[in-house]
């Protein structure tokens, strides 16, 4: 069991994408016998109700259940309601879970564990996990707790909010430099011998960092602030 | 996640027909998700598929026989002009060069342990095209 430990947070440091942090999720899932782990955004809610999951990890024998991207969950939501105003972990009973997590379809009857979790930024999200009651009694919650903020700080800085690092990277640049000059993110892809989804990704950051919201806007910021020419 | 069954062509390349085996019974039945599986051992067998065929993705072991590692054989992948993504699977996915993924036209690194249906559906989700059947 420790040397999972050792080998997920010596991994920490090499995560570089969403699937990385997936595959942290997945060992922290497979170390503490839990059924399923989702990193949501709690930004906007309630007064949005659709709530986005960043992450959803799931080491579960039931399959895979459809449609966990976006929760839609009420004001009323005794779990959602306690987390929005906390900053400790806890663990729910299975009735209190079964409340809450209706549009769960997985394993029956789990117990719920929530970690609050606040970025340097002042964004506010949440872990849960959904486990057998069996296994939440066995569960260390303050090293749990430890761990996900570990995994959660460094999947904050690497792919939630890149902008808060400082400088665009050389690959950055180059795909930065390729669509000022007109060509798709196939074409760039070609070009530079990378994918479409990662010059998109690549484009998507560039846009973080630079705060616009498309293509044309980002080559007009670039230029504005002596990035290209 | 999408709940329509979506479609894609998977390129799995692996010198070991084992690794064919257990790809296949992972691929096959998923909910939600139609897996057309394409198993070439070599990547210049690979370089072939993608000039006759249109892949969706590509995954690829790390060390086959006549490759060094994905750092010479991702390369050559792209060199066909291919756009899609390249996982690459290996038994050892923490290795320091991992790091390096992108720069060699690769977009993510999985291990051989990791892959089990829940992570390729989180695969395909995240890197792939979704073709609703």
């Amino acid at each position: 069991m420790s040397m999972i430990t050792t080998d997920f947070l010596s991994d920490i440091d090499n995560a570089v994408n969403n699937l990385d942090f997936y595959r942290l999720y997945k060992v922290m899932c497979r170390y503490y016998h839990i059924d399923m782990l989702a990193l949501l955004d709690l930004n906007t809610w309630p007064d949005d109700k659709n709530i986005n999951a960043a992450c959803v990890a799931i080491d579960s024998s039931d399959g895979v259940p459809a449609n966990l991207n976006v929760l839609t969950i009420s004001e009323e939501n005794m779990i959602f309601s306690d987390v929005k105003s906390s900053i400790i972990p806890k663990i729910w009973s299975k009735n209190e879970t079964a409340q809450s997590f209706d549009f769960y379809e997985g394993s029956t009857d789990p117990c719920a564990v929530t970690f609050p979790i606040h970025s340097a930024t002042s964004r506010h999200y949440v872990l849960v996990g959904l486990m057998q009651q069996s296994n939440i009694k066995k569960l260390p919650l303050a090293e749990a707790h430890y761990h996900s903020s570990l995994i959660f700080q460094k999947y904050h800085e690497t792919v939630l909010v890149p902008s808060s690092l400082p400088t665009v990277t050389p690959r950055e640049l180059q795909v930065l430099k390729w669509s000022a000059e007109g060509k798709t993110s196939q074409e760039i892809a070609v070009i530079l011998s990378l994918s479409e989804h990662t010059v998109n990704s690549y484009t998507a950051r560039v846009q973080q960092k630079l705060q616009v919201n498309n293509r044309a806007q980002m080559v007009a910021a670039a230029i504005r602030t002596g990035l290209i020419q | 996640m999408n709940t329509q069954a979506t479609k894609i062509k998977l390129l799995f390349v692996d010198d070991d027909p084992t690794e064919f085996d257990i790809m296949k019974r992972l691929c096959r039945d998923m909910d939600h998700q139609k897996i057309d599986l394409v198993c070439r051992h070599s990547v210049e067998e690979a370089c072939e598929v993608l000039g006759e065929q249109d892949i969706d993705m590509i995954l690829l072991d790390n060390q086959l026989m006549m490759d060094d590692d994905f750092r010479s054989s991702t390369p050559k992948l792209r060199a066909q002009h291919y756009t899609g993504p390249i996982g690459i699977v290996s038994s050892n996915v923490r290795t320091d060069y991992f790091q390096d993924i992108e720069e060699y036209g690769a977009d993510f690194r999985i291990g051989k342990d990791e892959l089990d249906r829940q992570t390729i559906f989180y695969i395909i989700n995240e890197f792939a095209p979704k073709n609703v059947v």
